[in-house]
């Protein structure tokens, strides 16, 4: 049998809707004169249930899974990591040092683009963006916790 | 009588400096978010929401909304010069906008395109203004039970519009709905799904939803590959349509402004899918429809301008029930609540300079949408001459500060990660993210008022028959699911199906 499609989307929903009806053992569904919180969330699991064994009901007519395009899944991973990276570290370095670093490891590592290029890009964007959101539309935006120079 | 003093109330706000300057900057904003593919009104008006913050409510909303309806003139451009849509609503006018180009009839796209669109946009605004006021004095009237079936018919019109994926259209909406579950539950005060997140607490925000699946999920899926798409640059004096093309964008143009607007009341993508259901029509009134595709006038005044009515259509759920119709409305709607403004029925009476000072200010934001487009056309295009290298880090940097900036709340930030590889692995699987954030925003309200409704019958369904207004509503929900589901059985093909073969066909060629 060919793997399609739907197959892996309605396959992985309904584990989904399993484990989360799993996790929902304390949540009252209530009765229906007087409906629990658990009401709307067995509703909605009952719901994607329904419909991912409907997707694997009638996967045959999707394209096959192998003939799914990925070539861009290295650039998303690399793209996905980096920015979980500067969200990791947003709050402790602040906005101008997380920012720069980002940008500049997209430009640098991941687009291949020429160092110098990169670091002027990387350190004018998020410099100049501070500049307008902190002061003309008076948006404040994270410092660092390590104080001047840092804290800009 | 009334509904003109109430107006010219509005444009004493509108036409403020202050808040002139403001819809000139969402106006400008709006055509560049529409200009650049990959981003898209959504992800423009969540990570300006943050600016808006020191702002009053009829500021930041005649901001907002500029950047919404100044994306559907902004995404005109490079589909008629590129035939690249800057924005999904440009999709159609990419076909016959470029073929124009190629002619040497850039120009006279672009000029049509951007007269339609104000046209278009102008006649919703006044459609707007008559329609919203009354429908908010009627959904006094509404309790729970015809909340409940106004939702659920929203729900099922979203999914009857998709109708060739019935199932992944309402199965992504159970997705949002279950994630609307996530917090303190309103009438009990138990905590759902928080794993002991205390920023869990409020739920899950639209905004970190919607950034991640619209704005970080498309740069995911769109590798930095340089461009070799080939830029017309027209020149200023070649603007000006010949008077053969006016008489034939003048129809397009008024059915397109109908249409755009009634289609835009409905839940769904509905600018988009107005411009499809537009070039649709008028490929099929057309005498000669064999020019569609090689450079038909209509193909370009149509879908333009039904899209920008759509666009404006959308506030009128917004402002008089307090309904979103899709994402964009759902952010601006949480806009307003950040302002301490709730839109809905009440909106009118308890604040009228904004609800008036808002409508006031789309009259005045098109004309400056006209002003901005033509002029400045070749600035515009220059905007397209950066490398998306260099765009897509300056994207992820806003749509990291859009996020934090909601809530100072660094959780909402992962959030919007995941959602962002979500939104990634969403496209891998043909599954349209647009139902999952209008089940998100609709959750609250829709459990609220359906357990509201069992509470009030002590249980009894039939609360929901018995009530005229929520029986009309349930009969049609269940009019338009019949029809779905015995056309998805059946294999039959309705014009849901005929319009996406064609559209397919017609963007292949």
């Amino acid at each position: 049998m060919t793997l399609r499609r739907d197959h892996i989307v309605g396959g992985v929903l309904l584990a989904i809707a399993a484990a989360v009806f799993a996790f929902s053992g304390d949540l009252p569904a209530g009765t229906l004169g007087s409906p629990g919180p658990g009401m709307l969330p067995y509703i909605s699991l009952g719901l994607i249930a329904a419909f991912a064994l409907t997707l694997l009901a009638g996967a045959a007519q999707s394209p096959p899974f192998a003939e799914t395009e990925w070539t861009d899944l290295s650039h998303a991973v690399s793209v996905t990591i980096a920015a979980a990276v500067a969200i990791a570290v947003y709050e402790y370095l602040g906005f101008v040092i997380t920012m720069s670093g980002l940008i500049f490891c997209l430009l640098a590592l991941i687009e291949r683009l020429p160092l110098w290029r990169a670091a002027l890009y990387a350190v004018a964007v998020p410099v100049g963006t501070k500049l307008l959101l902190g002061t003309v539309l008076k948006s404040p935006l994270p410092q660092s916790s390590f104080g001047w120079p840092f804290g800009f | 009588m009334e509904t003109l003093d109430s107006l010219m109330l509005g444009f004493s706000v509108a036409l403020r400096p202050d808040v002139l300057f403001y819809a000139f900057i969402g106006c400008l904003v709006g055509t560049l978010v529409g200009v650049l593919p990959g981003v898209g009104p959504l992800a423009g008006i969540s990570i300006l929401l943050p600016a808006t913050f020191g702002l009053d409510a009829t500021k930041a909303v005649v901001m907002l909304a500029g950047i919404y309806y100044g994306s559907q003139y902004g995404g005109s451009t490079t589909s008629i010069l590129m035939r690249i849509p800057g924005e999904a609503s440009s999709v159609m006018t990419c076909i016959d906008g470029f073929a124009m180009a190629q002619k040497g009839r850039a120009g006279a796209a672009l000029a049509i395109a951007a007269v339609g669109s104000f046209i278009a946009g102008t006649l919703s605004v006044l459609a707007l203004t008559l329609v919203a006021p009354p429908l908010a004095a009627f959904a006094l009237k509404f309790g729970p039970p015809e909340y409940t079936a106004l939702l659920l018919l929203g729900l099922i019109f979203l999914a009857y519009m998709s109708s060739t994926s019935l199932p992944r259209t309402l199965l992504m909406a159970s997705i949002g709905l279950l994630l609307g579950c996530i917090g303190i539950d309103t009438m009990s005060g138990q905590f759902r799904y928080a794993f002991d997140i205390k920023e869990l607490a409020d739920g899950i925000g639209i905004v970190p939803v919607a950034v991640g699946l619209f704005g970080l999920g498309e740069i995911l899926a769109t590798p930095a590959r340089p461009s070799n798409a080939q830029i017309i640059q027209p020149r200023f004096r070649d603007l000006m349509p010949t008077r053969k093309e006016w008489g034939e964008a003048a129809a397009p143009i008024a059915r397109g402004s109908v249409l755009g607007f009634l289609v835009g009341i409905v839940p769904g993508s509905a600018h988009i899918i107005s411009s499809f259901i537009s070039y649709a029509i008028e490929k099929r009134l057309s005498k000669k429809p064999e020019e569609f595709g090689h450079g038909a006038v209509a193909g370009v005044a149509g879908p333009e301008s039904a899209n920008n009515a759509a666009s404006t259509g959308a506030f009128v759920p917004m402002l008089a029930l307090g309904l979103p119709t899709g994402p964009v409305t759902a952010v601006l709607m949480a806009a307003l609540m950040i302002h301490g403004v709730t839109p809905g029925p009440t909106l009118v009476t308890d604040h009228p300079q904004v609800f008036w000072g808002f409508i006031a200010s789309m009259y005045v934001g098109n004309v400056m949408l006209l002003a901005l487009n033509l002029p400045l056309v070749g600035l515009f295009v220059s905007v397209l001459r950066i490398p998306y290298a260099y765009l897509y880090p300056m994207i992820i940097m806003f749509c990291i500060i859009g996020v934090y900036e909601v809530g100072h709340s660094i959780v909402d930030v992962w959030i919007m990660l995941v959602m962002g590889v979500v939104g990634y692995l969403l496209r891998k699987c043909d599954l349209d993210p647009a139902p999952l954030v209008l089940g998100l925003v609709i959750a609250p309200t829709l459990e609220l008022s359906f357990r509201q409704s069992l509470t009030m019958s002590s249980g009894d369904f039939s609360i929901f028959v018995r009530r005229p207004i929520s029986a009309v509503l349930l009969v049609i929900a269940a009019l338009l699911l019949a029809h779905s589901v015995s056309t998805l059985v059946t294999q039959r093909k309705d014009w849901r199906r005929k319009l996406a073969e064609a559209e397919a066909s017609d963007q292949k060629t």
